[in-house]
Order: C-alpha cells, then structure tokens, then sequence
C-alpha cells in the first residue's frame, strides 16, 4: 500500500472517530487533483477541538500531548499509518470530501 | 564526503580520535565518553551530535561495516536508546582502521560510500551489498544489483530508473515468512525499530466504532486482521529477530499479508536518488592501484566481518 492511500486512511480514521480537523498539505492536494504522493498527512486542529483530537489518537494507539502543541503549535506524531503533523491555529477555508463513506475538510 | 572513502568529516574526526587514543584495531578499548571530549576539543563537535554518529558507525542495523567495535550497551534495534557514552567502549573495528589508514594516504581509496551510501543518516543514496560492490570493482563490472539494506528487508520501486541516477520513492519492506499456522518478521528497515513494528500491528488489531449518538466503543474489525489472533516479539540474541503474528488456520494467508504491508512502519516509503548514474559511479571510483580495494576484499572474506 503506497504512503499517500494510508495518509488519507488516516485521514478517514481521525474524522470517523470524530477528531475536528482540517486536511492540509499534500494529501489536500491529493484529495483535490489526484495529484502527489504525501508520505505523512497534516491537519490543522482549531483550539477548542484539540483535546478531541488528543483523545482520538489516543484511541489509535498514538500518543499526543495536548501541552506541547499549544506551546509548539505544530507537533509531530507516529501513528500505524504512518507521520502526522498537527498544526494548532484558525482552521482554513474548506470543503468536505467523501472518502470511504466518511465526511472529510479538506482545505481549499 | 572524502574522495577516498566516502565518509563525512564527524565520521572521520571519530575514527581518527579513537586511533588517537590508542584504541585501533588491535589495541584497547577506550571509554567513548573520552573520544568525544577529543573530537569536541580538536573539532568543536560536541557529546550531543557526536555521540549518535558514534553509535550509529559501531551497529550492524545501521550500516553493512561497522567502523568501530562497541562494547557495552549501544542500544538495540527494537529501538532501546544506547547507554551513556561513559558506560561504553570502543575500538576501531579492522574496516574502520582500513578506512583510516586510506584517508591518510597510507593505502589506496576504500570504496565504503559506495557500499553503504547516505541512507543510514537518512540522507538520499541507499546501501548496496558490499561484497557485490567490491566484486564489481574488482571485476570492472558497472553493476553491483539492486539495494540491499544493512537490515535486511525488501527495496522496491523503479529500480532501474534509481540506478540511472534519477529521484524515485522506494519502499522498504520488513521480511515476513510464512511458517504453519503464523507468520513471521524476521527483518526490518533500516532506521526502523522492532518495538515500533509490533506497537503499530497491535493498534491496527483494535477498531473503535461510533454509533448514532451512542460513546465510543471497542469492536473487532472483521477484515484481514480478524485473522490474527496474537502479536508477540519473541526475538533473542541466538535467534535472531521474531516478531510473531499467531493467525487462523484456515485464513488467507496472502490476505493477511496484504493488510500487514499497509501498516507503517511494517512498510516505509524514502526518497532515493544516486548522485550520478550506477554504471559511472563504479566505473568513475578513483581506486588507485587497487591495494585499498583489495585489502577491503581481503578483510570480506573473513567469518567475522
């Protein structure tokens, strides 16, 4: 399985979990054009939604600490499919994406 | 990169500072705790950088040659951190003192960055095997095969565009058996830990589902992994690494397969690129008279290199 295919299962995993992010990036691209091949995924994370996020890759097996991304604003963490950048700020303009039966925002 | 053995500059201050402090190849082991402190004062490099690069050229999970000879705890592949370097000690092993002895003139060019490349320091030029190199070099092939990793493991991709020195993303893949009634890893990436492998393999196991308005709650999947029952490391130092998935009889094996290959880091994705096509960069070696290569040959041909 290429990188890209599990960056945007990760993608699906985090928003039928019910994490609130945006995708950004290469896999937005991906998503977008088809074009690229993201070897990680990033999301953007709002303030208010992060400690859902945390909790949902909790659930994964990933551990992210809520403490370091507000003082990083950008954390870097390994999950089984693969890097995930999490960026903390505004979440940008987006459109929401079918993929495998679950809503995805997907960053214009 | 030197011309005449490929190795960077820390490299290079490390092995000449061991040999500085008298622990060469035949000589004794020095705390490695003292060699940093004299590649710091003669370098400016300090314990902090050095110390990773040390490790990382006394391992055989990281490159085919070990450059030097630890003794102690120096980590391990299932991804335990190495001791600190007070509680370590070292040697120059018979290739690093080879090496040392081509960058000071004292015998031809030694072909180790063409053996072992920059993937190692996760820079882009994988590993090729060193026996197949120095055969080619002494044979004048302009060929050595594909990849092969200190590690073990699979390489795939557009191999043959890598060797005509273009950029490619290559997969490197750990080395699963199929033995009755389980399967087995017996090798990982380069720059991947066995601990890593069986973590991200056992989150995969687990599935949580959200129900319309209902809390979380745990469910097995029901797809390939349903077919594994048990994920346990048995790996040792006599059998080597084992990383063992109990599975179903009756299962599909191949489909088990398929869903382990997607899970990272049971496969990883780099990118490669050679700095000038294969053929040139073999048939371009600026060997001398050979007395370099031959010694590496010599030193290859011994049960414990």
């Amino acid at each position: 399985m290429a990188a890209s295919r599990r960056s945007v299962e990760l993608a699906a995993e985090l928003s039928r979990l019910g994490a609130h992010a945006v995708v950004v990036g290469g896999v937005a691209r991906l998503l977008r054009s088809g074009a690229g091949h993201p070897r990680d995924l990033d999301v953007v994370v709002a303030e208010p939604d992060v400690d859902a996020l945390v909790s949902v890759l909790a659930l994964l097996g990933a551990r992210l600490s809520a403490r370091a991304l507000r003082l990083r604003q950008c954390v870097h963490v390994d999950t089984a499919w693969g890097p995930l950048d999490v960026f903390l700020g505004a979440a940008p303009a987006s459109d929401e994406f079918d993929v495998a039966g679950v809503r995805l925002r997907v960053a214009a | 990169m030197t011309a005449r053995t490929g190795l960077g500059p820390v490299e290079l201050a490390l092995l000449d500072a061991f040999d500085l402090l008298g622990a060469d190849a035949d000589g004794r082991r020095v705390r490695c705790s003292d060699v940093l402190t004299a590649v710091d004062q003669r370098h400016g490099i300090g314990p902090r950088y050095a110390w990773p690069v040390t490790v990382d050229l006394g391992v055989p999970w990281r490159v085919h040659l070990p450059l030097l000879d630890l003794y102690g705890n120096a980590g391990t592949q299932g991804g335990d951190p190495p001791a600190d370097a007070r509680y370590v000690e070292g040697r120059l092993s018979r290739v690093g003192a080879l090496a040392l002895a081509a960058e000071r003139g004292e015998i031809d060019p030694v072909p180790l960055g063409l053996i072992e490349g920059s993937l190692y320091r996760e820079g882009p030029v994988p590993p090729f095997a060193p026996h197949a190199v120095v055969g080619a070099l002494l044979a004048g092939r302009d060929d050595c095969g594909p990849p092969v990793l200190p590690t073990g493991g699979t390489v795939e991709g557009d191999l043959a565009a890598l060797l005509s020195g273009e950029p490619v993303r290559l997969r490197l893949g750990c080395t699963i058996r199929d033995e009755i009634e389980r399967l087995v890893i017996t090798e990982v990436p380069l720059g991947v830990d066995a601990d890593r492998v069986v973590e991200s393999i056992t989150n995969r196991l687990h599935r949580y589902e959200r129900g319309e308005g209902r809390a979380l709650a745990y469910v097995r999947r029901t797809d390939a992994d349903s077919a594994v029952l048990d994920v346990r490391d048995e790996s040792s130092a006599r059998d080597g690494m084992r990383i063992i998935l109990q599975i179903e009889r009756s299962t599909n094996v191949a489909r088990v397969v398929s869903w382990l290959l997607g899970i990272w880091p049971v496969t990883i994705e780099v990118d490669a690129r050679l700095p000038h096509p294969q053929p040139e960069r073999l048939a371009g070696w600026d060997r001398g008279d050979g007395g370099g290569l031959r010694a590496l040959a010599d030193l290859l041909r011994e049960p414990t290199i």
